[in-house]
């Protein structure tokens, strides 16, 4: 008989071993690059403080800008979060419960923006709307001025459009797989009691999947706050949180930089972690809003007109706005490419042409070749390190009692600002902290980690949450498998899904990242930052062909993605 | 196979508070068909689950163990022979005598033609004949059924009670 065989002592050596190993580089790789910054500014307080509020020469000028900043990024998040309710909740609607020809494709193009990197799609809708080349062909003009600020909501509107289009699919995703989920009894049952589909929408779908909807808004608020490849692209005049921290670093104004870097985390995780904490403590069951104001009987009215005389409008309208924030950028930069490729389509000039910026002088292909090469070689390390981190994590989150406690830490890379992150890196393990690293690959490659494991370890927990795992492990132990034969055969097999999902989003994630690259990468630049150089120096031909080979890269990763995900 | 003996055996959940199996005595002898019957939550569940050893995470007392759950808990990425063949395997017996064992309990069972297929595109009653199938052919010498004929409809659950029986009693010939 060799069940069992392990002695038992020996067994729990291993075991200990492993637990202890695996919570020493969360610690290390994970929990201390996250909170850092924050230790930083109050060990150096008084440098700080100097610094922000009492300059000798500017007295408390950068104190002034860092609300400026921060005010702008909240303001930023919070329109960019509301519209994408307001077209996200409808959208995920129709995907979740219509069956139409080109749905597929809808999908993918919503994921579509979950997948490239942002600075090239940023760059993407630069062009598209502030050039004559874009759908400013159409009117001999650019549509808008790249400052134009939105009035009484002080949001430029260009950025605004980006953000939307960057965090709506977190709203459509979790939406979507929540209805999916559901049974649609419950709205056919309302609807044989005669409830118009907008009523049942909004007494029975609403309110059952508005935890759902929160969390799909949290995640967007999140993403918009922190956002910074594409917003750099797009800034023009203004200057948002992360933006300032990254120019800060850049002229080695450190002290306000971590303190911005700081204060960027705990408003993050101020409005974020209470949230989620209500949300997964009961849920959000009474929504009594529109009883309170008297007006159930008009409304009951309204809606039922609405469903007659509306649902083609609604569809009409959901889909414009995926052609306005996500196609139209495309296609917009697509064609330019094609028009400027051996010369500029207005001037007629060699020189503004793509392919001379790309192989003459400047060279900008080779720059991208080597941009390649470091992005593919950092993502792929820096999810292999992850993973090995990750999957040990799963088991612990799910068999020991400190489970929770670290599933509740782990939200936290996830929501920091890279740039805040990336400073926590450079300060921590960079030449200025423990010199681990210079700043190069292997610093990106640390950075990386700390948002990846978080990343790897959600869908993970999701497929073993959803698999009864704890079951057929119990059912191999009956049949005399001893733990690690069980581990090998049973959970590693049906989190396999899982484990796949979380390593094409991470490395997905970690090809796209910009804004705590740019600060820990030295020379070994990567695709996203070189993006935002070329447009910073006005090399746009260049960045055209940049984004153009980053829409044709996150297509190709759309594809995997979407072979892994689907059964 | 030794007898089963439970002397004063009790166990507690959430700390105490709730008293699922209280100070038991229990006698199976050798060859002996015991059932268990009760109201649900009285602890029927339970008394299984400590015999197998479920319910600590120390090494079960008894080996030789044929568990069948209630929701049988076939593997779902495994098709049917590797669900059976799978105590074999782990117990690491040798090839030809796992898939020697593995042949005749599908032939017990009467489901031999069924082996590629996964538990998801099987009959209940087909999946709770697996699920008995894989309890013996690792070599169960003492088998724990928790109603395993609770999920199927009354006609398929009288023929399959006669079955188990017969099942039973064929597998303990040499």
């Amino acid at each position: 008989m060799t069940a069992f065989s392990q002695p038992k002592g020996k067994q729990n050596l291993l075991s200990r071993i492993g637990v202890s190993a695996t919570v020493a580089s969360l610690i290390v790789f994970v929990f201390l690059p996250s909170f850092f910054l924050i230790s930083f500014t109050f060990t150096r307080w008084p440098e700080v403080y100097t610094e922000v509020f009492a300059n000798p020469l500017i007295g408390d000028t950068n104190w002034i800008e860092i609300q400026k900043y921060l005010g702008l990024s909240l303001r930023l998040a919070i329109f960019a979060v509301a519209i994408d309710l307001i077209f996200g909740i409808p959208l995920a609607y129709i995907l979740a419960r219509k069956k139409f020809w080109g749905k597929g494709f809808l999908e993918d193009l919503i994921t579509f923006t979950l997948v490239i990197p942002t600075s090239g799609f940023g760059f993407a809708t630069l062009i598209a709307w502030t050039t004559v080349s874009g759908i400013g062909a159409l009117f001999g003009r650019g549509i808008v001025e790249t400052n134009y600020l939105i009035p009484v909501i002080n949001v430029p509107f260009i950025m605004l459009l980006v953000h939307i289009a960057l965090t709506f699919p977190y709203v459509v995703k979790t939406l979507k797989a929540k209805l999916e989920d559901m049974s649609t009894l419950f709205e056919q049952a309302s609807g044989t009691l005669g409830s118009s589909p907008l009523t049942t929408f909004r007494k029975i779908l609403f309110p059952l999947t508005l935890p759902a909807i929160f969390s799909g808004a949290v995640m967007a608020f999140a993403r918009s706050l922190g956002e910074t490849g594409a917003t750099l692209v797009v800034a023009g005049v203004y200057t948002t949180a992360p933006i300032a921290v990254i120019s800060w670093v850049s002229q080695f104004k450190f002290g306000p930089a971590a303190f911005l870097g700081s204060l960027l985390l705990i408003v993050a995780s101020a409005i974020i972690l209470p949230v989620e904490f209500i949300l997964q403590k009961r849920g959000v069951s009474t929504f009594s809003f529109f009883s309170t104001l008297h007006i159930e009987k008009r409304l009951l009215k309204v809606e039922d007109f609405a469903s007659r005389k509306l649902s083609r409008v609604r569809d009409a309208i959901v889909i414009l706005f995926i052609i306005i924030v996500v196609v139209v950028p495309i296609v917009v930069v697509l064609n330019s490419v094609v028009l400027s490729w051996s010369s500029d389509p207005d001037t007629g000039k060699v020189t503004e042409s793509v392919v001379y910026q790309l192989f003459g002088p400047s060279n900008y292909f080779s720059a991208l070749l080597d941009a390649t090469v470091v992005s593919f070689a950092s993502a792929g390390i820096a999810t292999y390190i992850a993973a090995c981190i990750a999957i040990p994590t799963v088991f612990l989150i799910k068999r020991y009692r400190f489970g929770r406690f670290l599933r509740a830490l782990l939200r936290i890379p996830l929501i920091v600002p890279t740039s805040a992150l990336g400073l926590s890196i450079l300060l921590l393990w960079g030449p200025g902290g423990l010199r681990l690293a210079d700043p190069g690959i292997w610093l990106i490659i640390l950075t990386h980690i700390v948002f990846s494991v978080p990343v790897v370890v959600e869908p993970m927990l999701a497929t073993f949450e959803g698999s009864d795992i704890p079951l057929y492990e119990e059912a191999s132990r009956t049949l005399g498998a001893n733990p690690y034969n069980t581990v090998e055969t049973i959970a590693l097999p049906l989190l396999k899904r899982g484990i796949l999902t979380g390593v094409i989003l991470s490395f997905t994630r970690s090809l796209g990242e910009t804004g705590a690259t740019f600060l820990v990468m030295g020379s070994n630049t990567t695709i996203p930052p070189l993006v935002v150089n070329m447009v910073e120096s006005l090399a746009i031909p260049a960045a055209l062909f940049a984004s153009t080979y980053l829409i044709a890269l996150s297509f190709v990763l759309l594809m995997i993605f979407r072979k892994v995900t689907t059964r | 196979m030794p007898d089963v003996e439970l002397k004063n055996v009790s166990k507690t959940f959430d700390k105490g508070r709730i008293i699922a199996v209280d100070h038991i005595d229990l006698h199976v002898r050798d060859k002996e068909y015991l059932t268990l019957l009760g109201p649900s939550g009285c602890g029927k569940t339970t008394t299984l689950r400590m015999i197998a050893g479920l319910e600590s995470n120390l090494p079960p007392e008894y080996r030789d163990i044929g568990y069948v759950f209630q929701e049988y808990a076939l593997f779902p990425h495994m098709d049917v022979w590797d669900n059976v063949t799978y105590g074999p395997r782990v117990k690491g017996w040798e090839e030809e005598k796992s898939e020697r064992i593995g042949r005749e309990m599908l032939e017990l069972v009467r489901l031999f033609e069924r082996t590629d297929a996964f538990p998801r595109e099987l009959s209940g009653g087909m999946r709770q004949r697996i699920a008995l199938a894989r309890a013996l052919s690792s070599g169960a010498k003492l088998l724990l059924l928790d109603e395993p004929l609770g999920a199927l409809d009354a006609k398929i659950r009288t023929a399959l009670r006669y079955e188990i029986r017969k099942l039973v009693r064929k597998s303990e010939q040499p």
